[in-house]
């Protein structure tokens, strides 16, 4: 008979370890998100979700760009300028830095990287900001969000998906024109022209007239998901439309406005990412390498068996901890993919910019689905909206998931019954 | 014997024991805490980079310009201290900053290099002075003495422009500061000056 030392692992048994293993590959889940903010977002209360976004920020955290883009889109609903301006500026700045990096962003899970966002999501603060900047007087910094914003646009996805958000060039092209860069507008509107053929707003002379701008978010916007055995890859969900058409009226004129930036479509077509091949490599090594200490454990367990004398279990023991120890490796690859997103964004943003006559006039918002049938759920009335005829007037509404909010300069809404 | 579905013979497994021992290690060890955060030198690049306008070139165009402006001989040889007025700073490039910073940073540093031979008129606080002027006037405030709003010699000003390129996450940027002097009585520019300071920022693989 055979000595034994007291901690053989023939005593722990190989086997538990085969046990253990779906535990182990299963611990470690994906970023918590606190569903507080969004919840009160949803519900109409832009004041608690504002809260519950500074909350997130009083901790330090590597999604801070993402929590102050959902707190400047609270602001910007509840018609907090100010705040709106100075949390989007800040998270742009933030998603336009060049990080150290990040050794455990590569080995462990890519949620623990510092959030800088899809190029989509560069492009919505870039409009949100130059909205923000407008809407509170400074028309410089509302130009240079704009550069910022098509320059992210420009190096995003496939050739033929880059710098295609009209609503940036075509708001570019009016501030241009109004800082007396005929140049710059007149390249603007080309683009603008190319990319939406039929737009009435893509002309010099209306958009020198122009005195107001008007933002129109509509539906939900697309979110991350993860896809492949083991997360390792980023799809999205894109919510339908809930509108493929919009009618205002403005006073007694009907305007058109145009289809700013459609959010899903610029994440759809994102293109694909240099950290996908380095996840795809972690599911990998992380499947491979779990399947290579099942194979050692089992393979000691039959060797240990045979054994013939103790010195040879021993080895056997050995090599049952090395295959232990491949498969806590393997339970401690991260591949997932990082799906933090800017969950508050909207499906589309349309947006029209023109003149309207000094005075107080009411605006009639109208959506219809793609049958031209009313959605009278999304329809919004507000009455004495106030316009000034030299100044610059700004309007931020937005229209689903839920009723129609927004920052008018005179809030005063009725939605349909 | 036979030993069925062996993959190896014991104990010729070193370098994976150490494997396994090391990647654990490297996996947690690696979990470094968040930054804390401390007093940093304005002049030296943060951590955080960015290929914008930063402190260390608000500084650095503010050192070269004064210099340059006090060396012009509309305020060399000024018979009294010249008065200048600081006029907004037009931003052309892509990047959101308070260009003020930069005139308040001239401002002061042409204060206190200047010693006494320029003077800055407050004309933003206009409004204020007025009020003020207007409240001693009526008797509400008292005056010891009555002064006429004085009128500006120059006005300074500035442009920046920037030539911004992008690919694959990285970014290159090329900013041209410039800052000109005008004669407010006849519209001379008095005198011009130009920095320029391109940086280029690439992002680690995580990252794109």
């Amino acid at each position: 008979m055979h000595e034994r030392s007291p901690l053989k692992l023939s005593q722990a048994r190989p086997r538990a370890l085969l046990r253990l293993l779906p535990v182990l590959l299963l611990l470690g889940c994906g970023p918590v998100v606190d569903p507080d903010g969004e919840r009160l977002f949803l519900s109409g209360d832009e004041r608690g979700a504002m809260e519950a976004f500074r909350r997130r920020l009083e901790e330090p955290s590597r999604r801070e760009a993402l929590d102050r883009n959902l707190l400047g889109t609270a602001a910007l609903c509840g018609g907090d300028l100010a705040t709106a301006r100075r949390e989007l500026i800040d998270a742009g700045r933030i998603m336009g830095s060049f990080p150290a990096p990040q050794r455990m962003a590569m080995v462990g899970s890519e949620g623990s990287k510092l959030y800088l966002g899809d190029p989509y999501e560069g492009v919505m603060n870039a409009l949100y900001t130059a909205y923000a900047c407008l809407a509170e007087g400074d028309e410089g910094n509302a130009r240079a969000a704009l550069k910022s914003g098509i320059l992210t646009d420009s190096d995003s996805g496939k050739d033929e998906y880059r710098s295609d958000v009209a609503g940036l060039f075509l708001l570019e092209a009016w501030l241009a024109l109004r800082n007396g860069q005929s140049d710059l507008a007149r390249q603007d509107l080309e683009k603008v022209q190319e990319l939406l053929p039929d737009c009435p707003l893509a002309d010099p002379d209306r958009l020198r007239e122009a005195n107001t701008l008007l933002l129109i978010d509509v539906g939900e916007g697309p979110r991350k998901v993860r896809r492949g055995r083991h997360g390792e890859a980023v799809g999205f969900t894109i919510p339908e439309p809930p509108a493929r058409e919009l009618a205002l009226t403005i006073g007694d004129r009907a305007i058109r406005p145009a289809l700013g930036v459609d959010v899903g479509f610029q994440a759809r077509t994102r293109g694909g990412r240099a950290m996908d091949r380095v996840l795809a490599g972690k599911a990998t090594v992380k499947e491979i390498g779990a399947e290579i200490g099942v194979l050692l454990i089992e393979d000691a367990r039959v060797g240990r068996a045979d054994a013939e004398d103790a010195e040879e279990e021993e080895r056997w023991d050995r090599q049952a901890i090395v295959g232990g120890g491949l498969i806590l490796v393997a339970s401690m690859i991260r591949p997932e993919a990082d799906t933090r997103h800017w969950h508050l964004l909207p499906g589309a943003t349309w947006l029209w910019i023109g003149k309207i006559p000094e005075g107080l006039h009411h605006l009639h918002l109208e959506f219809r689905d793609g049958e031209g049938q009313v959605l009278p759920a999304l329809e919004q009335r507000w009455h004495h909206l106030p316009f000034t005829e030299g100044g610059l007037n700004t309007l931020y509404l937005r229209a689903g998931p839920r009723r129609g909010f927004g920052h008018a300069p005179a809030p005063e809404m009725e939605t349909a019954p | 014997m036979l030993r069925a579905n062996r993959l190896s013979t014991p104990g010729t497994l070193p370098g994976l024991l150490l494997l396994s021992l090391l990647l654990p290690g490297l996996l947690i060890g690696c979990a470094g805490g968040e930054k804390r955060s401390g007093r940093v030198d304005p002049d030296v690049d943060d951590a955080l980079g960015g290929t914008g306008i930063d402190s260390a070139d608000v500084r650095a165009i503010a050192d070269k310009m004064v210099g340059r402006i006090l060396s012009t001989p509309e305020i060399a040889r000024a018979a009294n201290a010249p008065t200048i007025v600081l006029q907004p700073v037009d931003n052309g490039t892509r990047f959101v900053i308070d260009t003020d910073i930069l005139l308040l940073r001239l401002r002061g540093e042409l204060g206190e290099r200047a010693s006494g031979r320029v003077r800055f008129l407050a004309r933003e606080n206009l409004a204020q002075i007025e009020q003020e002027r207007t409240a001693k006037r009526d008797g509400v405030f008292t005056a010891s003495s009555e002064k006429s709003l004085l009128g500006a010699d120059f006005f300074l000003t500035g442009t920046l422009r920037s030539i911004s390129k992008a690919r694959g996450g990285d970014r290159s940027d090329y900013i041209l500061y410039s800052f000109t002097l005008i004669d407010a009585e006849d519209s001379t520019i008095v005198w011009e000056g130009q920095h320029e300071v391109k940086k280029v920022g690439t992002r680690g693989t995580i990252y794109r």
